[in-house]
């Protein structure tokens, strides 16, 4: 295995039972909230995730931090497979990867100081066990993430929630990870907030350089954060490439129509081309198409469409892959 | 003109202290134009919304100042006279559906409400024009959608249902309070693509409340930026978006990322958060962030004044046409 690889996704899939609540409990169905999604994220990349929401983005994070079990495939880190893996030596393989949540306010605790909220992890992995070093890190910590140290005493409420942010990645990067997973970190900030944050990232990055699988729903931030982007769409990846290549040339109507969704802040822009391209709504998770899942919203859908699967078709790590009977040569 | 603002404050009072809401703004609206309203959270922006409307929740009230409606003013009315606008000439589309929608009445319930309150039709005759409203905003299947409830909906479909309530009566103006910002990228074009193509078919004027700068490029006519409460700079998209004048705006507009950009480059974020309503500083609002401060700024807070002709702008280094 390739020695440079951070993490390797290899065909998970996952299913959440739906259940009839009468009397009995009873199975009716299945939500496959993910279907035989892989990727590779090598050392020292960004990898942008994005799709909207209810598309699986979350559930590929919590999956690959082993805060829920696979239904089918395997997650190689650092070519470690992390299913194979006790409760104590998983302890060990999280001190490498932590995450940053996107709601600044669920994922604090409220009744804890922010000493102790950033002070955690160094605790339980016992990085430091004296507690004038332990209050020492924490502050050089603060002062990293651009909050005042002066403030560890003060509870998540008396913070902003870009501030509140700073928190949550001062906790993440306590324990010196070497991946980062940042689910949706600035969607729920302020434009100027959002930048800071952005950029607050990309200096943890170089400084501790780090890994990241970067997910949001927004392709313009995504765009800049990373180096390639996949595309998320009803639990599978339509196209995976190269950030420029995937945003100037995309192959998969899917991509297209994101892209030509986005509202560009320059009034110049505004009659360019045709902006809503989509029609119809991804609502209903049960009800999925035999055929590909774009099918029934895709402006270029042909019979095979519906009849056969699209898969991603395989190529190395850098090429523009894309699930699209328009664009599979077989 | 048909909606005009002047000198508009509302506070909201928390124990002896104020919280400046909307501080000072004043501003038109003309028939038929849509124009954007753009501010980070907390700006003060739905309050002067609500303000329009009367719908401020204590222990928040319009201070002072008019709002001139076809020569009437609001702030004047009686309850009375209120309601009859309230509505009718003038609707309102929520940011959040879920809450904004009763989640025990049926879609069809709360479509049929503005037609048998503001035009006393019977139930019978206002449920086809119901029906007529959802084919309107593109609700597939409208009829027996009638029946469902809020929370048989996806959030873009009750999206939906906000804008044909609020479209029901032909309202003269329509107050779009963040509509889409709970909703994914696609969803939101499409809505704003509608909202745009019936407002101009039914000549009304739309005011856009948003944070997002892109969806006031694409569909403002004309763009006030507000920051603490005011209303920092004032003109036509096309000018704004070439030649911002104020420093807040153009920090703005240099924090996002875009796509067509060579981004290896760092995004320029405004420095720090915005300031607390209820304490604010003297002088401008926007001193302590500002990279181009001067003494002046932190002595007197500037107010709107007029740049080039159309172009207004709070600034002291804007001042006089330099």
């Amino acid at each position: 295995m390739n020695a440079n690889l951070m993490l390797k996704v290899n065909k998970i899939s996952k299913q959440f039972p739906v259940y009839r609540r009468t009397v009995f409990k009873k199975k009716i169905g299945a939500l496959n909230v993910l279907n035989s999604v892989s990727f590779d994220i090598v050392k020292g990349e960004t990898l942008g995730l994005v799709g909207e929401s209810g598309c699986g983005k979350t559930t590929v994070c919590r999956t690959i931090m082993q805060l829920e079990p696979l239904t089918a495939g395997e997650i190689f880190f650092k070519g470690e497979r992390l299913s194979m893996l006790t409760k104590k030596e998983l302890r060990q393989v999280r001190r490498h990867m932590q995450i940053i949540y996107q709601d600044p306010f669920g994922s604090l605790n409220p009744r804890m100081k922010v000493l102790d909220i950033i002070g955690e992890p160094l605790m339980i992995h016992k990085i430091t066990s004296s507690k004038g070093e332990y209050k020492d890190m924490v502050a050089d910590l603060m002062m990293m993430v651009g909050l005042n140290p002066l403030m560890s005493s003060r509870y998540p409420h008396e913070f902003s929630s870009g501030q509140r942010q700073r928190i949550s990645i001062a906790r993440a990067i306590a324990v010196k990870p070497d991946f980062l997973i940042c689910d949706e970190p600035v969607s729920a900030l302020d434009v100027s907030i959002q930048a800071q944050i952005i950029n607050l990232l990309e200096e943890i990055k170089d400084k501790f350089s780090l890994t990241y699988l970067f997910v949001a729903h927004d392709l313009a931030v995504v765009h800049h954060v990373s180096s390639r982007i996949a595309v998320m769409y009803r639990g599978e990846i339509v196209e995976i490439a190269d950030k420029d290549n995937l945003c100037r040339n995309p192959k998969h109507p899917y991509t297209k129509a994101l892209l030509s969704a986005i509202p560009v802040p320059d009034p110049k822009e505004r009659y360019k081309d045709e902006h809503a391209l989509l029609r119809g709504e991804n609502n209903d998770l049960l009800d999925v198409p035999s055929g590909c899942r774009f099918y029934p919203r895709c402006p270029f859908a042909m019979s095979l469409c519906y009849q056969k699967r699209p898969v991603l078709n395989k190529g190395n790590h850098h090429e523009h892959l894309t699930a699209c009977h328009l664009h599979q040569e077989s | 003109m048909l909606l005009k603002v002047l000198n508009l404050c509302t506070y909201y009072q928390t124990g002896s202290s104020y919280v400046r809401a909307v501080d000072d703004i004043s501003f038109e609206l003309a028939k038929g134009e849509t124009l954007g309203v753009v501010g980070e959270s907390g700006c003060g922006k739905t309050a002067a919304a609500l303000s329009l409307m009367r719908l401020i929740p204590s222990p928040g009230r319009i201070v002072s100042g008019k709002i001139l409606f076809e020569g009437k003013d609001i702030t004047a009315l009686s309850i009375k006279e209120l309601l009859s606008i309230r509505g009718d000439q003038i609707a309102m589309i929520f940011q959040d559906p879920m809450t904004a929608l009763n989640p025990v009445l049926s879609i069809g319930e709360q479509l049929v409400e503005p037609f048998m309150i503001h035009r006393r039709l019977s139930r019978k005759v206002a449920i086809p024009l119901c029906i007529e409203l959802l084919n309107k905003v593109r609700i597939p299947d409208a009829g027996s959608r009638m029946k469902s409830y809020p929370h048989e909906l996806s959030g873009g479909m009750r999206q939906r249902v906000m804008i044909a309530m609020a479209l029901a009566l032909n309202p003269k103006i329509i107050i779009a309070d963040e509509p889409t910002t709970a909703l994914d990228v696609s969803i939101q074009a499409e809505l704003l693509e509608l909202l745009k193509n019936i407002t101009r078919e039914q000549n009304a004027s739309l005011m856009l409340i948003t944070h997002n700068l892109g969806i006031v490029a694409r569909y403002a006519d004309r763009v006030m930026i507000m920051y603490a409460g005011r209303i920092v700079e004032k003109a036509f998209t096309l000018n704004l978006y070439q030649t911002p004048l104020h420093p807040y705006t153009k920090g703005l507009l240099d924090s996002v990322p875009r796509l067509n950009q060579n981004n290896n480059k760092k995004l320029t974020p405004i420095k720090g958060q915005p300031p607390d309503l209820a304490n604010l500083p003297q002088g401008c609002a926007f001193y302590e962030r500002c990279t181009l401060k001067e003494a002046r700024c932190k002595a007197k807070a500037p107010t709107l004044k007029k740049f080039t002709c159309d172009h207004e702008v709070a600034c002291w280094l804007k001042e006089e046409g330099k």
